[in-house]
């Protein structure tokens, strides 16, 4: 990450076409250091969007697979997805590994970020499920769902950025060791208190309600309905809130929830308070799922999924809830007997919570590996 | 009973068990029942349960074999006689509790059923209700379009008959007076469609309810600020947009890229109301239809369990009729047993009393 910070390394040679062709940089070269040629010879497109493509390579000096990110870049401005990135250092997010800035012959401009390859996404791990006609098993719901909310505890609570892209395609799963890496920083920002963001961010479906009444003063807890919705979505094999629009959309919301009180709507947008909506009931949440879905799966999503968004349970208080029992024990393992990737090894997402999770996150096992009495003290 | 035919206490013991067998012992032996209550009673008893009556003949062989034995002793004639007597009585009592029982368990059904067509007539009541109020809400809106027409008759013709431009109207909505200064063809991007006031100005001039004119402006602004939020209620407005808007005047500054602002503007694509949250109208809107739809399963649901309700209902009736008819024969039959055993002394099939 020390050479990226360097950067631009070099502007490239680009072709519009993608697949077949070898994009080469130089990193390095500041400072005294020796100049280093990095090429990358590009696969196949693996998502095009309104951004730009990204597209599979092959780094031909290391033999390493990479996914590299290609979006136009605005002479005038900074890219804040690169400088999000840039920070973000942990197990769950996806890592940048290098970028670059290349040319077309329409002199456009684009920024090339390299980041490390994750073969799956959730969404297609679900499409797979749902394909074969089953749902996906409970102790890998609790897996994706655990290092989706660890990733996004570190995301708010160091980087204090807010994703607000939150949605199967953009989680990152690792077929072999389960591993969940959050990706897509496009539309993230850091949230300043009292300052005003755009409320048209977020894919239809995972958008927290306050964003679909026009909210600007949001906080990091659109995250969580984000993730309330991937973690109801994972256990019931397709969307809870399938709207066509936004009005739809908050029309399935309140389907499930039932109308929002006068106070809730305060929460999310003091502007509709004067307004009076039909009184629609709210759908018991064990009605949602099936009948042999454990109650404390019930009890998270309810906890995720509130129209308070100051009533959303954090990402860490989401990690110490018991529904990630069953990860804690001391000989969980993967159904083929393989252990869990790594989900205990915090760091700074920790730092300002208080002993009391702390020591619920870190099960007894890990403790007396890592030597932590004074946790299992303070806990007691 | 015994080889020699005689009844022990036993055999009698059986003989009192349900009232399918009593009845089986009485009518499975025509030859003791005369003429055309026999008839009938033969009728009501294939009706009920044959096959039961029938095992019961083949194997209640105490019974039956009663007309067979021989000629007994005037003791134990009248034995019998006493203890055909004892044993219609407890016949006639069980069928008598039978049928009370009967009875409660028919209230109850009765009760079922009203408490559902109660239900179902006040959900009826509510739906009646809410239509009637959106009636009145739509002829609310003609009586002031009409109102509004003949303002805009009077006004063109005041234009017409070179009176000076009205400054000021009493309406606070600028949209308002446009369409009264400028006319329909100005106002496309008013929020009443061109269309609709073409079409309301040729309906209008009727004069029926001009007397909304001569009222006070603070009247008209409220009859105006109803009917904009009625007009949205309805999806007559074509631009929802500039309404929407005074709800997210708050725009977007701090982004810091035209790129990003772009993307996000393109992650979103739709109607404006995507971006500066829902219309509150059309959610409304939105919300009233689906309260209708579930009222109206709901309505279905009980219909439903009233339909079924009646079901068990006519069944229960049609149970109830069964014993009570049962009954009857039964009471017709209840004295008979003493005569036949009185005559049978004398006649060893007695037919006729």
């Amino acid at each position: 990450m020390a050479d990226d910070k360097e950067m631009p390394a070099a502007v490239v040679d680009g072709h519009d076409q993608v697949t077949g062709h070898i994009i080469s940089t130089t990193i390095g070269g500041k400072n005294g250091e020796p100049k280093q040629t990095i090429s990358y010879m590009a696969e196949r497109v693996v998502g095009t969007g309104s951004f730009g493509i990204v597209f599979q390579a092959k780094c031909l000096e290391t033999g390493e697979t990479v996914a590299i990110k290609k979006v136009l870049q605005d002479r005038r401005y900074k890219n804040r997805e690169l400088q999000l990135m840039r920070v973000m250092d942990h197990p769950n997010v996806v890592c940048l590994k290098h970028c670059f800035f290349s040319t077309t012959s329409k002199d456009e401009l684009f920024l090339n970020l390299v980041m490390e390859y994750v073969p799956e996404s959730l969404y297609r791990v679900l499409k797979h499920y749902s394909t074969a006609n089953q749902r996906m098993p409970l102790v890998y719901v609790k897996l994706y769902m655990y290092q989706i909310f660890r990733g996004l505890a570190y995301i708010h609570n160091v980087a204090g950025v807010c994703h607000r892209d939150l949605k199967p395609q953009n989680l990152l799963v690792d077929p072999l060791t389960h591993q969940v890496k959050i990706c897509d920083f496009g539309s993230a920002k850091q949230l300043v208190k009292g300052e005003a963001n755009i409320s048209y961010i977020c894919s239809r479906f995972y958008r927290a309600p306050e964003l679909i009444f026009g909210a600007t003063e949001y906080t990091t807890s659109i995250d969580i309905w984000s993730a309330g919705c991937v973690l109801a979505e994972l256990l019931l094999g397709q969307p809870l809130f399938p709207g066509e629009n936004a009005v739809d959309q908050l029309v399935e919301i309140i389907k499930v929830l039932g109308t929002p009180t006068r106070e809730e709507i305060r929460c999310m947008n003091p502007h509709y308070t004067d307004f009076r909506f039909p009184q629609i009931k709210a759908h018991p949440w064990h009605k949602i799922f099936h009948k042999r879905m454990p109650p404390e799966a019930i009890d998270f999503a309810s906890r995720l999924l509130q129209y308070s968004p100051s009533l959303r349970c954090t990402a860490l208080e989401a990690c110490a809830h018991p529904f990630f029992d069953e990860l804690r024990e001391p000989n969980a393992r993967l159904p083929n007997g393989r252990p869990f990737p790594p989900l205990f090894n915090f760091k700074q997402e920790v730092a300002g919570a208080t002993p009391e999770l702390v020591n619920k996150l870190i099960p007894d096992h890990i403790k007396r590996q890592l030597g932590l009495s004074f946790l299992n003290q303070s806990g007691t | 009973m015994d080889e020699n035919g005689g009844v022990r206490a036993g055999c009698i013991r059986i003989r009192y068990r349900s009232p399918r067998k009593i009845m089986a012992r009485w009518f499975s032996s025509p030859r003791k029942v005369k003429g055309k209550k026999k008839a009938m009673a033969e009728g009501r008893v294939r009706d009920c349960d044959p096959v039961r009556i029938i095992n019961f003949s083949e194997d209640g062989h105490g019974v039956c074999k009663i007309s067979d034995s021989p000629p007994q002793t005037i003791d134990s004639v009248e034995e019998l006689r006493r203890r055909e007597f004892l044993f219609s009585i407890g016949v006639s009592c069980y069928l008598l509790h039978l049928i009370a029982t009967g009875r409660e368990e028919i209230h109850k059904i009765v009760e079922l059923r009203n408490d559902l067509e109660k239900l179902l007539e006040c959900k009826n009541d509510e739906l009646r209700r809410k239509q009637q109020e959106f009636v009145n809400l739509r002829s609310d809106i003609e009586k002031f379009l009409e109102c509004h027409n003949d303002q805009m008759g009077l006004k063109q013709q005041k234009l017409l008959f070179g009176a000076k431009q009205e400054q000021s109207e009493t309406s606070p909505y600028s949209t308002t007076s446009d369409v009264v200064v400028d006319g329909p063809e100005s106002s496309t991007d008013h929020y009443y469609s061109p269309q609709f006031l073409e079409t309301s100005l040729s309906v209008g001039h009727e004069g029926s309810l001009k007397h909304y004119l001569f009222k006070g402006g603070e009247e008209m602004d409220q009859l105006e600020a109803e009917l904009e939020a009625e007009f949205e209620l309805l999806k007559i407005s074509q631009d929802q947009e500039s309404k929407c808007s005074k709800l997210n005047d708050i725009s977007e500054q701090s982004e810091d890229s035209e790129g990003l602002m772009l993307r996000e503007m393109m992650m979103c694509p739709g109607p404006m109301e995507e971006r500066q949250g829902v219309c509150p109208y059309e959610l409304e809107r939105r919300l009233h239809e689906l309260l209708e739809t579930r009222q109206e399963e709901e309505i279905k649901e009980l219909e439903f369990a009233l339909e079924d309700a009646k079901l068990r209902l006519h069944s229960k009736e049609a149970e109830a009729s069964w014993w009570k008819d049962t009954a009857y024969i039964i009471s017709e039959h209840i004295p008979q047993p003493s005569r036949i055993t009185s005559n049978s002394h004398s006649h060893r099939y007695p037919l006729s009393r």
